[in-house]
């Protein structure tokens, strides 16, 4: 089940989760070169410049690339497969990846937009998925 | 800085075990096993060997302790890196820059692992902890190593119009290679249908895309140019040696996130600084030994290379290119797809036996100067290989 392994939070990528889990999609933006970033970084890998806010984002994007989990060695992702992997260009510049949800596999276009919605998988974990525009 | 040398430091030893799916042995075993082939077939005493280098995903056996266990009688230098594929031609570049600089007289590399009955990549035998940059795609169901080369693959299905079919070419070819290599664990032919029909592990990858788990070791024994003519075997030059990487190469072997470009790997860069190093180019490679954890990364490296232009390692593949009577015969004892995954060792091995000529039916006529490569994605190492002591 999507969410079942869930992330070890560290020093750098809490903020991330603690806003997702208030359901609000931000990603650190450079107050030095104005480049969001994904992921967590102390610094911004563009320029370098240390710090940076975190600033919502439209959840708007495009598929990049993408595969079929066909199979997966993990019991607890068994009942999902076959289930859509991507990597989406955001609108805002970073790339992400997430699960493709409401299509099917063979319905998944290079460059097709989509949008990022909220996944609420328990009290400590919301994720963010993709669908189709 | 080789160059500066009067001769190049050359490798003058391999040690292999079997490739097997159960070793029934412990990688300490198989490491000291693979490393005294290795010194015997260079002819070297526990004497000559002061250093010891290796690599792991803490899945094997520390460089002291095969240090120990060989009782070398002197140790001037020994590591084990944390890391992937990316190192068995690093780890050569660091034996060659010890004995270069006089640290060591020679230096054992090697890889041992239980990659089948132990601890298997992406499968069991590993915590599936979603540590570092594993956490932003584990919980999704973003788990694997195959996975990962399927993204990559499939941009450059989008891109240049690669297919299926076209991957299928290069696991049927190496599968042929196989057929006179003793230690390779597949030697059973495959047709394009069986290729094609075999089960869909992560769509674009099929199982025929996808190396073998195996239990194994792999030694090198690397020394100093005016010692290697003395050894048992010729001496295969280190022409050129490099570590790349890039800008925004991520944090970990599960990083990509900040990759501009997935239709190309660290094999261009790669590429230019072995052929600036050595002063050749790729037509006077005449073998590539190309790390093939998939077959998708044997076409990365054959465009990155400079083998054939890029978007068009697809169509070269497929041409029959890297065939034994192709432009470019490569991994020519079947690779990791069908000799067996010793993490990329075993392709520099091949690169070896390939210059010493002692490949039989499989043999490059008149081979003198190899390629090989180590990695998959955005940093990587490679080598050009020698049995030509001068250009």
């Amino acid at each position: 089940m999507i969410g079942a392994i869930h992330p070890a939070e560290d020093f750098e990528s809490k903020p991330y989760w603690d806003w997702l889990r208030k359901e609000d999609f931000r990603l650190q933006k450079c107050d030095g070169c104005g480049k969001f970033r994904f992921p967590a970084y102390p610094s911004c890998p563009y320029c370098g410049q240390t710090g940076g806010d975190w600033v919502p984002l439209s959840g708007r994007g495009r598929i990049y690339s993408w595969f079929v989990a066909n199979v997966t060695p993990e019991p607890r992702y068994k009942e999902d497969v076959p289930y859509i992997i991507a990597n989406i260009q955001l609108e805002e510049g970073p790339r992400i990846v997430s699960q493709l949800v409401g299509c099917f596999p063979d319905e998944v276009k290079a460059d097709m937009p989509v949008q990022g919605k909220y996944h609420r998988v328990d009290d400590t974990l919301v994720l963010y998925v993709f669908s189709p525009v | 800085m080789s160059k500066k040398l009067q001769s190049p430091a050359a490798i003058v030893g391999v040690g292999h075990t079997d490739y097997s799916m159960n070793s029934g042995r412990s990688t300490l075993t198989l490491a000291v096993e693979a490393c005294r082939a290795a010194m015997q077939d260079a002819g070297l005493e526990v004497g000559d060997v002061d250093g010891v280098l290796t690599f792991n995903t803490s899945d094997s056996v520390s460089a002291e302790a095969v240090a120990t266990a060989l009782a070398l009688e002197n140790v001037n230098y020994s590591c084990e890196w944390y890391a992937g594929g990316t190192s068995p031609a690093a780890l050569v570049e660091l034996a060659e820059l010890l004995v270069n600089a006089g640290k060591c007289k020679s230096v054992l590399v090697f890889r041992s692992m239980n990659g089948r009955s132990g601890y298997r990549l992406g499968g069991s035998g590993w915590d599936n902890a979603a540590t570092g940059m594993w956490q932003y795609r584990m919980p999704y169901g973003y788990l694997t190593f195959p996975q990962t080369m399927a993204m990559w693959c499939r941009r450059h299905m989008v891109t240049y119009g690669t297919t299926s079919e076209q991957l299928g070419s290069i696991a049927i070819d190496q599968r042929v290679k196989a057929l006179h290599n003793n230690r390779a664990m597949k030697r059973q032919q495959i047709t394009m249908d069986e290729y094609m029909s075999s089960r869909m592990i992560c769509d674009p990858l099929r199982l025929f895309d996808i190396c073998l788990e195996t239990d194994g070791a792999c030694a090198l024994l690397v020394t100093a140019g005016d010692r290697a003519s003395d050894c048992k075997q010729p001496p295969v030059y280190i022409k050129a040696s490099a570590w790349v990487g890039s800008k925004e190469v991520g944090s970990d072997w599960a990083d990509f996130f900040l990759r501009g470009d997935m239709t190309e790997n660290f094999t261009v860069k790669l590429g230019k600084e072995l052929y600036r190093q050595s002063g050749l180019d790729p037509k006077d490679i005449h073998v590539a030994e190309i790390y093939d954890c998939f077959t998708h990364t044997v076409l990365l490296g054959l465009e990155g290379l400079g083998f054939c232009k890029k978007g068009e390692g697809g169509p070269f593949a497929a041409s029959g290119a890297i065939g034994m009577k192709g432009e470019i015969p490569t991994n020519t004892g079947g690779g990791m797809l069908s000799e067996g995954y010793i993490h990329g060792m075993n392709v520099i091995a091949e690169a070896v036996s390939q210059l010493r000529r002692e490949c039989g039916p499989m043999q490059v006529p008149g081979a003198e100067n190899a390629i090989v490569t180590s990695g998959a994605w955005t940093e990587g190492s490679g080598l050009i290989l020698s049995n030509q002591k001068g250009k």
